[in-house]
């Protein structure tokens, strides 16, 4: 049994060529296209990673079928598809399907999707019948792995794009988002972006303010908020605990001194403002103002930046976790891998009891049935010890990882489990 | 030279082990490793059952409600704010607040030692139960007060980190801004409500017993003035003028005055009026 995986990532190819070798759309004509010499197989396909991994006995040809199937994904671009593509098998597979499920393998290192999209992809495998006992046990444990990897190390804890980290801050400062309004100045994608991360953070009233009050409407429908014209933004400005701001204005539209006044009218209780407009349309003294958190677009993106550097700490942190588990996922697939055999020499030695038994059948028919089921628990006794010790041995073996292949096909030859008979 | 108290070394053992939990949690602080943070905790779990039992033994060796000295009155305001700290980290578990809180309740405890020597039998009359509500609520109400002051801390490091823009660990250790701005007004509000009831029943028991009057008695005239600058102060912060930063500042500077104000008063008059000797 040997461990095969092939793929391509956001570090070894572009966006295009990731978009051509996509699965998701053909996902089942994908598995069915790779049945054959497979025995378990796992297909992800996320926007950064298109990946297969499988588990077959010959792990040469199962590699040869993988790099095909890559490269009949984009038949135009074999060449780049070939170039692009990486492999690995074994303990090579393990620790990088370890760092591809906690995130230490993606562009955005520490991003928390990945996991889900990586049992989204085992659970389809499994919905598809394609998972045995040896996926099925390896992927518990890697879930497992990074589920440590996150509560055990900060890898997830600093957002790391500026939208979540405009929401980040929210929640530093108000707590729970939820009853919490957001006016969203302007019709910039990334203050809509912002506003989308507040609103997955809790806040649930929305109210988009712009120039001209049809997009302002526009916006309001799509995110079941409420519209304003610019003209009514000094006497709404009391309203927001949170303000997002990118316009193209070329001067600031939120002045100090209207929000000193909307600071008055709600009591000082505090405020957010998030001006991702360049250039900057809230007047930087309105962030003086005692209960005014201001961050301007330079604030957010030394705040990420900070984030992703103490990701990379974390990363290492991350790493000897993984390490440790990577040790004992060798151990287990090391005892995975004399499953069969032990299977099948213990099938082998009750088919030959049996046979006996049923040969002896005739000249035991003077006893009676609990003699007969004395004697039927005596050779089951018998071949229960026999077997004890070279099953014992060759899990030990396995277990301390010290290559029971060996082992494996002398048993298999001896005892002619290797299907090639006993002659 | 008057004994100790029934089986001080409680006390002792409670203070002693209040000192690495102080440590511990200041280490958190500097590195927010879990671990320590639970160590503390259960430092300060410790030391609240060792205090509790000094409070029990003493209770049950003087046959009454051990809140009628001076130093019983302290034991109890440090036994009730490690109980508090004890009990926000075990259902929070912010670890950060148990560095503002657990130096103040170590610090009250301290406190104690400079009045256990004096403690010696109760003026006569002070078995009353108005008199043990009315001190239970006193010292109550300064525990919430020392409660407030640890989270008025906490709230200033974190509006500091906020509106400085820098994400430190103390940023995500600590709880949101408004939240401690909520946890402080609330411990100030009981705080304040506890202190008036403690002051109501002081009242009513000054009522059965011929005393001067209470505006002559320093320490009432001294918790008055502190119930009204609190009372004052949460009505500002209600309107608006001391929200956030300002009523953090204003509580942690009517917290020094309590915290100091308290022991001055007790150690240059001698605390309430009725316990001078008389011609003092």
């Amino acid at each position: 049994m040997a461990l095969v995986m092939a793929g391509v990532s956001h570090k070894t190819a572009g966006v295009e060529l990731r978009e051509a070798l996509a699965l998701d759309a053909r996902l089942e004509e994908c598995y069915g296209q790779l049945s054959q010499g497979i025995d378990e197989l796992v297909l992800l396909s996320t926007c950064n990673r298109v990946e297969a991994y499988a588990v077959a006995s010959d792990a040469d040809a199962a590699a040869a079928r993988l790099r095909a199937f890559f490269e009949a994904l984009a038949p135009d671009r074999q060449a780049l598809v070939r170039k692009a593509l990486y492999s690995a098998r074994d303990e090579e597979l393990l620790w990088h399907l370890l760092r591809v499920a906690s995130s230490l393998d993606s562009m955005v290192l520490g991003e928390p999707q990945i996991l889900g999209q990586v049992k989204q992809a085992y659970e389809r495998a499994v919905d598809g019948g394609r998972v045995g006992p040896v996926f099925h046990g390896l992927f518990q444990r890697v879930f497992a792995a990074a589920k440590q990897v996150r509560s055990d190390t900060e890898i997830g804890r600093h957002p790391a794009s500026v939208p979540s980290v405009a929401a980040q801050l929210a929640e530093r400062l108000f707590g729970d988002l939820r009853g919490r309004e957001v006016l969203v100045l302007g019709s910039g994608e990334m203050a809509e972006l912002v506003a989308e991360h507040l609103v997955s953070a809790g806040a649930d009233r929305l109210v988009f303010c712009n120039r001209s009050l049809p997009k302002a409407r526009e916006l309001a429908r799509r995110h079941k908020g409420r519209a304003l014209g610019l003209d009514e933004l000094d006497a709404a400005l009391a309203g927001p605990d949170i303000l997002v701001c990118s316009t193209g204005a070329p001067q600031p539209l939120v002045r100090a001194a209207a929000v000193q006044a909307a600071q008055q009218a709600r009591h000082q209780s505090p405020q957010l403002f998030i001006d991702i407009s360049v250039p900057r349309n809230i007047d930087p003294a309105a962030g003086a103002l005692e209960h005014v958190y201001l961050y301007d677009l330079d604030d957010l993106d030394a705040l990420a930046l900070e984030h992703r550097e103490k990701r990379a700490t974390a990363s290492r942190e991350a790493e000897t976790v993984l390490r440790h588990r990577l040790r004992e996922l060798k151990d287990w697939i090391a005892a995975a891998r004399v499953v069969p055999t032990v299977s099948r020499l213990s099938a082998h030695f009750e088919a030959v009891r049996a046979a006996e038994l049923a040969r002896a059948d005739h000249r035991l028919a003077h006893l009676s049935e609990a003699d007969r089921a004395q004697v039927d628990a005596l050779t089951r006794s018998i071949v229960k010890k026999l077997l004890h010790a070279p099953l014992s041995r060759l899990k030990q073996q396995a277990a301390r990882g010290e290559g029971a292949a060996p082992l494996v096909r002398g048993a298999e030859e001896l005892f002619g489990l290797d299907g090639k008979g006993d002659a | 030279m008057p004994n100790p108290p029934h089986a001080f070394w409680l006390y002792q053992a409670a203070f002693a082990l209040q000192l690495p939990a102080v440590l511990l949690f200041v280490g958190y602080a500097f590195a927010p490793r879990r671990a320590l943070a639970l160590a503390a905790t259960a430092c300060l779990a410790a030391s609240l059952a060792a205090h509790a039992g000094f409070t029990l033994a003493l209770g049950v060796n003087a046959g009454r409600l051990p809140l009628a000295s001076g130093f019983e009155a302290i034991s109890f305001w440090g036994l009730v704010l490690t109980a508090l700290v004890v009990q926000v980290e075990w259902r929070h578990r912010l670890g950060l607040l148990g560095a503002f809180l657990a130096p103040l309740s170590a610090a009250t405890l301290l406190m104690g030692f400079r009045f256990a020597k004096s403690a010696d039998l109760p003026a006569p009359g002070l078995a009353d139960a108005w008199l043990a509500a009315h001190v239970a609520l006193a010292m109550l109400s300064y525990a919430l007060f020392t409660a407030g002051a640890g989270a008025a801390g906490a709230y200033l490091v974190q509006d500091r980190q906020l509106k400085a823009k820098r994400m430190g660990p103390l940023v995500y250790e600590l709880p949101p801004l408004q939240d401690l701005e909520r946890l402080l007004a609330r411990l100030s509000a009981a705080g304040l409500a506890a202190l008036v009831l403690g002051l109501a029943t002081g009242w009513v028991w000054r009522l059965g017993m011929d005393l001067p009057p209470a505006a002559a008695d320093p320490k009432v005239a001294f918790n008055v003035a502190m119930a009204g600058a609190y009372a004052l102060a949460l009505a500002l912060r209600l309107r608006g003028p001391l929200r956030g930063r300002r009523f953090a500042w204003i509580s942690l500077a009517l917290f020094a005055l309590i915290f100091f104000g308290i022991y001055l008063v007790n150690l240059y008059f001698g605390g309430h009026a009725f316990l001078r000797p008389q011609g003092a």
